[in-house]
């Protein structure tokens, strides 16, 4: 395995050559064909320009687009699908992704390379798909075809890292809430890891549905219903820049920016509650444009109303971002139209009723958001007055930065979006300021910079990035218009690489800023890493936990191990950031056990400690050891004291009941007074 | 082109009734349980509940997909929420009652509400044989690179380690039970159970296979003291100057003591 993935320079110079013998061949077979196959329009009863796929949309509103829409099937619906060149960017898609799995393998086993293996296997996915979608010689099938199929290769991207369990964050939380759903045959069952999670079952009844039903896993479960997901994310996503721009081109390539956003890849891809919330909210959103075009068509209220409802109980934020797009859509067409009639203001005016009656049930989910928010506050409060530096951008906080050229691209990805986004508004404002959504959309793109300023903080950064892929629905569209715009000076040959240039660039800067270098390939293990410290002896920690000590005991010990503990373990650790009073962090950094450890240790009703001996060994990749909120947090020069871990040994009282190489668990119910 | 009137409805009750038969009886076929059980959630209730409500409605098949696999999943968002009121909870009967009940109405309703010049418009995918070999080659490539996936990942949970753990033992008064739990290599060790200075028990060459679980009760002498812990020490036979695991357990001091009894039980895991 060694020698195979230590000459990567020849692997990849072979999948070159296949890549290349397999589109010549492809070609020359369907070469003749393309000759005789007449060029059709590229969807039903649009206006299309035949053989460019372009729609003269000029002074058409979105009801007149409707009308055109709603047309019988053209006559290239009645005639049989082509696939043009699927089949070969299918297999270009096998290819990338076996160079991806080759980089995960030579993560695993330390082997140089493994980087630019990922980089070149990602770009495999990802490009030669994109120019496909991009050209204008695609139909409008072959484009949805390469959408799903670059939308499915970018999951496999992710499920290829983790192809047995569950190794993100946020998957442990899901697991947990499946695990109890299951047991207890109800939902909110309160959440270790989460403090809000369980009040948003959306995900878990939809796994809970699918395990019961299809006698599938835990994790194939959540990876199926995952999959499918996305899968109705991109059509859903594709459908509205249609209807909004009404050329399956430019709806393309805005679907495509929107896969290069920087959430997509990785974690948005988690068995986590946010992946669920986006199709939904893309699949409502559609629905609400249908709506408005037809407004006395009730089907797509219907749909609109069951989706925001739906979406309220599945992922608050994702909930909160439609709405407010519904409201501000609103605002828009009553401007506009000087009227609320025929625009969004029923489905706003529900999801904010939907919202307002969840809190009923959610209203802890206000402190939840509130917190982030005021320390990010508060830290660009301190920055802004000099009290603390601001947060170096791609360092992690062990030190380390991703390579140079990542970070200039990267840089160079962001910068494009900024130049994009006045160009594509110049266009909108032209061409298509009649049409409300788009000008909201182009209203929320405006607000842009904002969310990648914040990547400044450190308490900012989280909050950046994911408001960075919400509003991306609407920086895609009209990033993607600008860059259409903009191919226009040169040459017609030279704007298809232009265009699949410019994307790329910014799915690679997408790809980089949207998850941490180190977490990205798997490997060996690391200190407070999240997927990179899942390794065999937590799991053997928390199987044995749940053997032996029965479900349910108070843990005490860091970010990693409670994961496991809760999850796999079926425990309660204690987590003051999942809302438990106490935060037994300082336990663990003291180097003396004494009265104040004692009494925290009791507050929290602890009745194990799990201490892992390799907190000492390196600084915490995601910033902390044990909670966002503990001393020295996103700033640790150094690891944790070993004397300070090892404090607990020898204590008269304190049980030591287990060891394995890295991870000793004590009893502490004799001196916590939490005897059975 | 077809031109089928109900086929659809056909083919949604006869999957909908599979999955509810084996899920009523109890069907220990995966493949058959997932096959059926998989779009009862994720399609089939959508698809449904737009046949009943919309029945003369033309569909573009992309719209018609995406409709189907959103209300499916807001469906069983929402009827998740409807089950857990119910005294049976989340449960197989109750999802596969709801989930084809509601599938099950929703198609009948439609046969009944479709006009008669209602058609279903399929499309046919031309297929040339060169597409079929490129694409039988992409999932190939695909396989492989699963299967490359599949074997990186194992990376991720080996070695496995060994480990030592002691607990007082509820079943058998005054005693403890102690376990070793060998990792991924057959190793022999040597297990010394201890109070202050006083040896209990001693296993001076215990082998072990990979991954095998070996497990005892010991029973306590009376002269254990709140002094000194009832100490476990395990050492692997070629390193017998340190333990290579340590645990132990603070007994308040025995009362009634009995004489030191074993009871010894291996697991393969």
């Amino acid at each position: 395995v060694h020698n195979v993935v230590r000459d990567l320079r020849r692997y990849v110079l072979f999948a070159v050559v296949l890549f290349g013998a397999v589109l010549t061949v492809h070609w020359g077979f369907t070469s003749k064909l393309r000759s005789r196959r007449s060029e059709g329009p590229t969807s039903s009863g649009h206006p299309y320009t035949p053989h460019r796929g372009v729609v003269d949309s000029r002074n058409l509103s979105v009801e007149r687009i409707a009308s055109t829409v709603a047309a019988p099937p053209s006559v290239e619906e009645r005639t049989a699908v082509e696939l043009g060149r699927f089949p070969a960017l299918a297999l270009t898609t096998a290819i990338g992704l076996l160079f991806v799995a080759l980089a995960y393998l030579a993560g695993h086993t330390e082997t140089t390379g493994a980087v630019h293996l990922f980089w070149v296997g990602i770009l495999t996915v990802f490009v030669p798909c994109a120019a496909r979608i991009i050209s204008s010689q695609s139909t409008r099938t072959e484009r949805i075809l390469l959408l799903v199929l670059l939308g499915l290769g970018l999951y496999l991207v992710k499920i290829f890292h983790s192809p047995v369990g569950f190794t993100f964050y946020d998957e442990f939380s899901n697991w947990r809430s499946v695990n109890d759903i299951v047991k207890s045959q109800q939902l909110f069952n309160t959440n270790p890891l989460h403090r809000v999670s369980h009040l948003y079952p959306g995900l878990p009844a939809v796994v809970t549905g699918t395990m019961n039903i299809s006698g599938l896993g835990i994790f194939p479960s959540g990876i199926i219903v995952i999959g499918i997901a996305r899968v109705t994310l991109i059509l859903a996503t594709y459908l509205v820049f249609e209807q909004l721009t009404s050329t399956s081109r430019t709806a393309g390539i805005a679907t495509l920016v929107f896969m290069a956003n920087p959430t997509f890849v990785f974690f948005n891809a988690q068995v986590a509650y946010e992946s669920l919330g986006w199709p939904i909210a893309a699949i409502t959103m559609f629905a609400a444009v249908k709506h408005v075009q037809r407004p006395k068509d009730p089907l797509r209220l219907v749909v609109a109303v069951v989706g925001v409802a739906a979406l309220t109980v599945t992922h608050h934020l994702t909930s909160y971002a439609l709405v407010a797009l519904l409201l501000l859509w609103t605002g828009v067409h009553v401007i506009h139209k000087r009227t609320l009639r025929d625009g969004p203001a029923l489905i706003a005016l529900l999801g904010v009723i939907s919202i307002l009656l969840w809190f009923l049930v959610s209203s802890s989910v206000i402190e939840y958001v509130r917190l982030p928010i005021g320390r990010a506050a508060n830290e660009l409060t301190q920055v802004l007055s000099g009290e603390v530096p601001s947060r170096q951008l791609f360092r992690d906080y062990a030190g380390h930065m991703p390579p140079f050229w990542e970070r200039a691209i990267a840089y160079a990805g962001a910068g494009v979006v900024l130049l994009g986004i006045p160009i594509g508004l110049w266009r909108i404002w032209k061409r298509y300021r009649s049409n409300t959504l788009l000008v909201a959309l182009a209203t929320v793109a405006l607000a842009y910079p904002l969310p990648l300023g914040l990547r400044f903080l450190v308490y900012g950064n989280e909050i950046g990035n994911r408001t960075t892929g919400h509003m991306f629905f609407a920086v895609s569209l009209v990033f993607a218009i600008a860059v259409i715009t903009a191919a226009r000076v040169l040459p017609s040959a030279a704007r298809l690489v232009f265009i699949t240039g410019i994307i790329a660039v910014v799915f690679v800067s997408g790809v980089s800023t949207g998850w941490a270098h180190w977490s990205r390939l798997s490997g060996p293990y690391l200190v407070a890493a999240d997927t990179r410290s899942v390794e065999s002896q937590s799991i053997q920690v928390a199987v044995w936990a749940r053997d032996e000590l029965g479900a349910g005991n108070r843990f005490a010990t860091d970010r990693t191990n409670r994961q496991r503990l809760a999850s796999q373990g079926e425990q309660d650790p204690v987590s003051f950031t999942a809302g438990d009073t106490v935060d037994t962090s300082s336990v663990f950094f003291s180097r003396e056990f004494g009265p104040i450890e004692i009494e925290a240790l009791r507050v929290g009703g602890i009745e194990y400690l799990v201490v892992d001996r390799r907190l000492a060994s390196g600084l915490p990749m995601v910033g902390f050891y044990f909670e966002p909120g503990e001393d020295n947090a996103y700033r640790h020069q150094t690891p944790v004291a070993p004397d300070a871990l090892a404090k607990f040994d020898g204590v008269q009282g304190v049980n030591r009941i287990f060891e394995t190489k890295d991870i000793v668990v004590y009893d502490v119910r004799a001196v916590t007074n939490e005897a059975p | 082109m077809k031109h089928l009137r109900s086929i659809d409805l056909v083919v949604v009750s006869a999957v909908t009734l599979l999955s509810f038969t084996v899920t009523i009886f109890g069907v220990d076929n995966t493949l058959v349980r997932a096959t059926s059980g998989l779009p009862l959630v994720l399609l089939l209730p959508g698809y449904a509940a737009l046949a009943a409500l919309f029945p003369s409605r033309r569909f573009g098949a992309i719209e018609r997909l995406v409709l189907s696999i959103g209300v499916s999943i807001a469906i069983t968002i929402l009827g998740g929420l409807l089950i857990h009121v119910t005294p049976w909870g989340l449960q197989h009967y109750s999802w596969v009652s709801l989930l084809g009940g509601l599938v099950l109405l929703g198609t009948a309703v439609a046969a009944v509400r479709r006009s008669d010049n209602f058609c279903l418009t399929m499309q046919s995918i031309r297929f040339k044989r060169v597409d079929a070999f490129v694409l039988g080659l992409a999932l190939t490539v695909l396989v492989a690179g699963g299967a490359v996936a599949v074997y990186a990942a194992q990376y991720q949970y080996t070695p496995d380690y060994a480990s030592l753990w002691m607990l007082p033992s509820e079943d058998v008064e005054n005693s403890v039970r102690i376990g070793v739990r060998n990792g991924s290599w057959a190793t022999t060790y040597r297990l010394r159970i201890r109070t202050g200075d006083e040896t209990i028990r001693e296993w001076s060459s215990l082998s072990l296979e990979e991954e095998e679980r070996w497990e005892v009760t010991v029973s306590l002498p009376s002269e254990i003291t709140e002094d000194n812990p009832v100490e476990a020490l395990l050492y692997v036979e070629d390193h017998l100057v340190e333990p290579e695991f340590h645990v132990y357990w603070w007994f308040e001091g025995i009362k009634n003591a009995d004489d030191i009894s074993l009871s010894i039980s291996f697991q393969w895991t």
